[in-house]
């Protein structure tokens, strides 16, 4: 019998799903033969950080098909309902496709000469009359290390501004300086292989089920193949992973700097700590107190670490028993002795996973640091399948933002430019003098738009992302960028968006597979893609931007390379050879699904500094934080003391409000609002209220009521029957919604050591509207 | 008419259930069960909106824990448009 098109990807589609739950055992690949005309080739998932691998089927210049890449160690073929967006979000009917400039109301289409003729000549009047501190980029960790490296270098090594940032101080600053404070190196020493060989998980803030669905499938894999494993929740919103735990534990906001030390109390009072792991690889230190909310325009913070003994670390945890801590939290005292001894049990390979609700935190770093400490207290570090593992939202947060360093406090692989040797460094590898690079940083993303509101920012790119919709505080900062003056904003972006209807010039830029690239993920892997289809219209990729900017303002010897991002990754490369963060030559990246740094020898690294995994441990070593040289090769165990948050509910205004993402939309929905299916599916923002808040208020489901905060004021729909369920005196609202910013009502207050804004908790106030 | 090739992981014990309960000739069909608790369906649907409502109905039944997607082609739909 003759079988159809349609019936051979039927029997594709078939054969692909069974290949990938069997790890390639069963599956058919012949009936690849049938998708005649397909062309594939591999790319990491454009979303989250989670770093997916995915087969990109192209026929006649257009992506037709999608598969999970089955060579793709982190998803095994598997991707998430969101790989049915994928190619989808390139081919919105409003892709940007000509440069826009801004004549009075109107934005008039432009040659690309004319945009950055424009452009140039706008950087060079404001740098030769307000100097080169008052243009600034502002990008993001969707970012290609490419992108994200060419803007560092014209910025830090041609113009001579630290003033670029990356929309990631707004979502894992918190994790870098937790890594940094207490390990001296960012990024985890774990890898996604722990999802599937530890048995406790706890999870942190972190609603992995919708928001890393794939790495949430891993964990559920290994509970059904391993009856002693547990998922432990906490959360402040009961979710579909609260749903899929083992145990929920609804906690007050703000408290889990106080539980965290309630656990640490518990492990310490009853000796429940791998006392040999700590005399080897810990020092204790305190820093300062009271450490403020970043409020106020130019605050500044610099902690003080003092060190300390293992009795006074003691003393200091005193205060934070299971009764005090239950008081304040919300927790049962007895819940939080069982989680302390489930976090020491020997017997347990236990693991911490978190993501914005620690990050997007007054106190990210600190509260990072305390999580750091149990498993540095418990010796449950550094192994295979025991570890700490902060997770990322955006694809490359940590192979560009971080990695490449596109912060205004840093350089490449862990290098700052506060000091001097790596100054030298990075100019000998840029062939600038050194005192090109300016010694000071300037502003974390939230002081640069406070600057730009000021004026003392005068000129703004922004490449890939959309920060007038997803700055905190947002009402000031959209104002701030119409003030006019001098001010001059440039955005590119592949749809139109609340940030490019703010700009003066609006590029239109290249999108995942219409370029060549490299993301970074979570787990450190590196992973290239090459273009494989055409950008629309006159769009171009953001790396030629940038580049055509620096050659128009006399920096192109800084981009001298012919295949370009072959030899940049090469440049780039050098920053991180011999400091434990090596990358591979760029060509084997070409064809391996991604390598795990360090790279050492053609051998990726899945545990950091741990023998026999680590080439930077020697035998005999056990477990090394070598890159920990001012703390004698040891990890830090903080105190850290509980505070509160920068503003909670009270009389006036008596609900939490936390802001964060749904399974459907993607960060602020500027690409899957292209998909008019999702929009059907979720297509705006509604407000959680737990049913019996709501019953107070009167305020039945579906009815429409006012949020207002003391910075802004939306009407929502209230959702009473969501997948997520609010908790008694909280409200959730997703910040997705371009037509329902709800980051207007969010405070703008920030972790003084990262910089990174609270967009977890504020205070509001409902009524029925 | 999009067609994608899922995998539909289950409780175990509702696994037999849950392949009679989600079996949709024309729209889901299960083509396998695996000793591992997982349904292998291909999802058939005359659009996108249509395979994604499938697919988050399916996540929202009883017993299933979790839908990840192995393949998906979309050619038609992008001819029609």
């Amino acid at each position: 019998m003759a079988l159809s098109r349609r019936d051979f990807l039927k029997a594709s589609a078939a054969a692909a799903a069974l290949a990938a739950a069997t790890g390639g055992r069963l599956g058919a690949t012949d009936v690849h033969a049938a998708e005649g005309g397909i062309r594939w080739g591999k790319a990491p998932c454009r979303f989250c950080g989670t770093g997916c691998g995915v087969l990109v089927g192209v026929k006649d210049g257009r992506i037709v098909a999608t598969k999970g890449d089955p060579a793709a160690p982190v998803n095994k073929g598997l991707n998430c309902i969101k790989g049915y967006f994928l190619s989808k979000v390139l081919y919105g009917k409003d892709r940007l496709t000509k440069p826009l400039i801004r004549k009075g109301n109107k934005m008039v289409e432009a040659s690309w000469d004319e945009a950055m003729d424009l452009i140039a000549s706008k950087f060079r009047e404001s740098i030769a009359k307000h100097g080169p501190d008052s243009v600034a980029m502002f990008g993001s960790g969707q970012w290609t290390v490419f992108e994200g490296y060419a803007a560092a270098k014209l910025f830090k090594a041609g113009i001579g501004t630290n003033n670029i940032e990356p929309n990631a101080r707004f979502c894992m600053a918190s994790a870098v300086t937790g890594f940094m404070t207490t390990f001296n190196s960012d990024e985890p020493m774990g890898c996604y292989d722990d999802l599937d060989l530890g048995d406790t998980y706890f999870l942190w803030g972190a609603n992995m089920a919708e928001c890393h669905p794939v790495l949430f499938s891993r964990l559920i894999d290994n509970r059904l193949k391993n009856p002693k494993v547990k998922i432990i929740d906490f959360g402040t919103r009961f979710t579909r992973t609260s749903q899929m735990a083992d145990k929920y534990i609804r906690f007050n906001p703000q408290t889990d700097l106080a539980l965290l030390n309630a656990i640490a109390h518990i492990i310490v009072r009853d000796r429940l700590y791998d006392e040999n792991f700590i005399r080897k690889h810990v020092v204790f230190k305190k820093g300062k107190t009271n450490i403020g909310y970043g409020l106020e325009d130019k605050f500044k913070f610099a902690d003080d670490p003092k060190p300390m003994t293992f009795d006074e670390y003691r003393e200091f945890l005193k205060p934070y028993t299971p009764e005090y801590v239950s008081k304040l939290s919300g927790v049962p005292a007895k819940t939080i002795e069982e989680v302390a001894r489930l976090y020491a049990d020997k017997s347990r390979k236990v693991n911490s996973l978190w993501t914005m609700g620690f990050n997007q935190h007054v106190r990210g770093t600190w509260v990072n640091n305390l999580v750091y400490n149990v498993h540095l207290l418990t010796g449950k570090i550094c192994k295979p399948g025991e570890n700490p593992m902060s997770l990322t939202g955006q694809p490359s947060a940590c192979g560009t933002a971080r990695e490449v360093g596109t912060f205004t406090h840093r350089l490449p692989a862990d290098m700052v430019v506060m000091n001097e040797e790596h100054r030298k460094k990075a100019a000998e590898i840029w062939g600038v003098p050194a005192e090109k690079i300016p010694a000071k940083p300037t502003y974390h993303a939230t002081e640069m738009f406070r600057a730009l509101d000021r004026g003392d920012i005068k000129v703004l790119w922004v490449q890939v992302t959309n920060p007038f919709q997803s700055a905190p505080n947002l009402s000031r900062y959209r104002k701030g960028a119409r003030k006019g003056g001098d001010r001059f904003i440039i955005v590119s972006d592949i749809y139109p968006t609340r940030s490019t209807e703010l700009a003066d010039v609006v590029l239109p830029s290249a999108s995942w597979v219409e370029k060549e690239g490299f993301f970074g993920n979570a787990e450190r892997r590196g992973q290239q893609w090459f273009k494989m289809v055409e950008p629309p219209g006159e769009a171009r990729n953001d790396l030629w931007q940038t580049m055509e900017l620096a050659r128009r303002l006399g920096h192109g010897n800084l981009f001298p390379y012919k295949y370009v991002e072959k030899e940049m990754f090469e440049e780039y490369r050098k920053f991180t050879l011999g400091q434990g963060k090596d990358l591979a030559p760029y060509e084997a990246y070409t064809k391996a699904r991604g390598l795990r740094w360090p790279v050492v020898n053609g051998k990726e690294t899945l545990w950091r500094y741990t023998e026999g995994y680590d080439p930077y441990v020697k035998a005999g070593e056990g477990v090394k934080f070598y890159k920990n040289k001012p703390n004698d090769y040891k990890a830090v165990i903080w105190a850290r003391p509980y505070e509160p948050a920068a503003e909670a509910p009270d009389r006036q205004y008596p609900f939490w409000l936390c802001t964060g993402r749904v399974l459907e939309q993607w960060h602020t929905g500027t690409m899957t609002g292209r998909v008019p299916e999702l929009k059907r599916a979720y297509g705006g923002a509604v407000c959680e209220i737990h049913p019996e808040d709501a019953k107070r208020l009167k305020v039945k489901h579906g009815d429409k009521v006012r949020v207002t905060s003391r910075r802004g004021s939306i009407v929502l729909t209230a959702d009473l029957r969501g997948r997520g369920k609010a908790e008694k005196g909280n409200v959730f609202v997703a910040f997705f919604d371009e037509n329902k910013m709800i980051n207007e009502l969010c405070i703008d207050a920030y972790c003084p050591i990262s910089g990174e804004p609270d967009y977890k908790k504020c205070a509001v106030k409902l009524e029925k509207a | 008419m999009p067609i994608s090739g899922v995998v539909i992981k289950c409780q175990m014990e509702r696994l037999g259930e849950l392949e009679r309960e989600l079996h949709r000739p024309g729209s889901v069909e299960i083509s396998n069960v695996l000793g591992d608790g997982s349904l292998i369906a291909v999802i058939e649907s005359a659009s996108l909106e249509e395979e994604i409502s499938l697919v988050k109905n399916i996540m929202a039944v009883q017993g299933v824990l979790d839908v990840r997607v192995a393949y998906h082609n979309f050619e038609d739909q992008l001819m029609a448009e």
